[in-house]
């Protein structure tokens, strides 16, 4: 380690700029008057295909086609031509130095296709993202007229049944879009982190059914799981029956009581487990035949997973899954 | 919060009309719905309205930041931003013009009628405040 206290070394000049010349990302060739090449770096090497010895002497026409003559400091377009006899565009930088053998000229070389390729990369990532903002704006604006639709359609009916069920497909609605969003935001393209998911989507939950923190203990024990968009939205959509079952219907008249949710792995599958010490579910068979029970169903069956119900003591639902293979 | 006047900027109608009917449930009076930013500057010239609630994607040249900027230079009202729009760069400008609120859509009943009483609360006070 350097002692902070240890007074610095004076910088070996010429070492330096060796390096630099050496080390430099442009292909770099010294030639002189006569337009014979006097010294290239390892990057002319690689970019021509010779060694540096073959280089060395050889007339700079050989390798370089422009207007490299007079010795005054310029930027040009020019040919490359490798040891196989291809060619290559580049842009050429000229900058004539003074030495004290002579003058020289010092060319940096640029393969332009490569450049501008590199050029071409970077306004098609930002065309890319310009458009993928634009997805996603408009993915939330959509299924913004979907909720308010459904909004308007229970204004309507002054049925407190329908109203209800409407209010939940609006809460379903919500629910998949805070999956485009955590997509839109996360660092991995096309991955979210699930337990992120299931935290915000609780709070949200929480919020829409005006859940009593006093009343009804949420507590979670999740492991981060990345999934993708195969596997998360149906993983989001069973949470969000199981969940919202457990606010609206598993401690009725204001009782007190407590939901886990658990995310986890057993023998490399993923479990989510949904527990409660509610009323339970007391006639199972007409619970199967509801719509929250029937899509938990389809969707575990669309995951290729397995349900397992328990009624004691409240409900258990474990749902236990794998990551879907996109490409199949 | 009755009696309080309300201008939406959004262009989609059947957002605008939920958030209509939100708002005439909370006893606001709705003054209009503007579709584009020089529509809402328009209204803005000849009513106050207590506040203006902003959609950012417009149609029209002027986004909804465009908009807000100049409604809070010129008239002071405040607005709350009513958007699908969750990007770094729309967020920064956003909030630049220093809104009363940002309500994410699809939006809930709690969180669309909770931010619209409490920027309307918020704004209340500082008018106490200044009387």
């Amino acid at each position: 380690m350097t002692d902070p206290n240890e007074p610095l070394r004076p910088v070996d000049e010429q070492d330096l700029f060796f390096q630099l010349f050496e080390f430099a990302p442009d292909a770099l060739l010294v030639f002189d008057e006569r337009g014979n090449v006097r010294q290239a770096n390892a990057r002319t090497e690689e970019a021509f295909g010779y060694a540096r010895s073959e280089m060395i002497g050889r007339p700079v026409e050989t390798l370089v086609t422009g207007r490299l003559s007079p010795f005054r400091r310029a930027e040009l377009p020019g040919v490359g031509i490798r040891k196989d006899g291809t060619e290559f565009p580049i842009d050429i930088a000229l900058s004539p130095v003074e030495t004290k053998n002579g003058q020289v000229m010092v060319a940096a070389l640029r393969n332009s296709r490569e450049h501008r390729h590199a050029d071409e990369l970077a306004a098609q990532v930002s065309r890319s993202a310009t458009l993928l903002k634009e997805v996603h704006h408009r993915v939330k604006n959509n299924l913004q007229i979907i909720s308010s639709l459904l909004h308007l359609r229970s204004l309507q009916d002054a049925n407190p049944a329908v109203t209800r069920v409407l209010q939940e497909c609006q809460a379903r609605v919500r629910s998949i879009a805070l999956i485009h969003e955590k997509l839109y935001r996360s660092p991995v393209y096309g991955k979210l982190n699930f337990a992120d998911y299931i935290g915000d989507f609780v709070a949200e939950l929480i919020r829409t059914y005006q859940v009593s923190a006093e009343k009804i203990k949420v507590k979670t024990h999740l492991e981060p799981i990345p999934l993708g968009m195969d596997t998360v939205l149906p993983c989001a959509l069973i949470l969000h029956e199981l969940v919202s079952n457990v606010f609206l219907h598993a401690f009725p008249d204001g009782e007190f009581g407590e939901v886990n949710i658990e995310l986890g792995t057993d023998q490399g599958r993923f479990v989510l487990t949904v527990r409660d010490n509610g009323v339970g579910m007391s006639d199972l068979r007409q619970a199967s035949s509801s719509l929250g029970l029937t899509l938990v169903r389809d969707l575990v069956t669309q995951l290729r997973g397995q349900l397992e119900v328990e009624v004691s003591g409240g409900t258990r639902v474990r749902v236990t899954f794998s990551e879907i293979d996109q490409s199949k | 919060m009755p009696g309080e006047t309300v201008l939406i900027v959004e262009d989609e109608l059947i957002i605008a009309r939920d958030m209509m009917m939100r708002l005439k449930n909370l006893g606001c009076e709705v003054i209009g719905i503007a579709e584009s930013g020089q529509q809402a500057l328009q209204v803005m010239e000849s009513a106050r309205p207590d506040l203006v609630l902003m959609d950012i994607g417009l149609k029209g040249g002027i986004d909804g930041v465009e908009v807000a900027e100049e409604i809070r230079r010129r008239w002071e009202v405040p607005v709350v931003y009513v958007t699908g729009s969750t990007d770094e760069t729309t967020l920064m400008r956003a909030s630049a013009t220093l809104p009363y609120g940002y309500v994410e859509k699809p939006f809930s009943n709690e969180s669309f009628c909770g931010s619209v009483q409490a920027a309307l609360i918020r704004r209340e006070m500082e008018r106490s405040g200044l009387d």
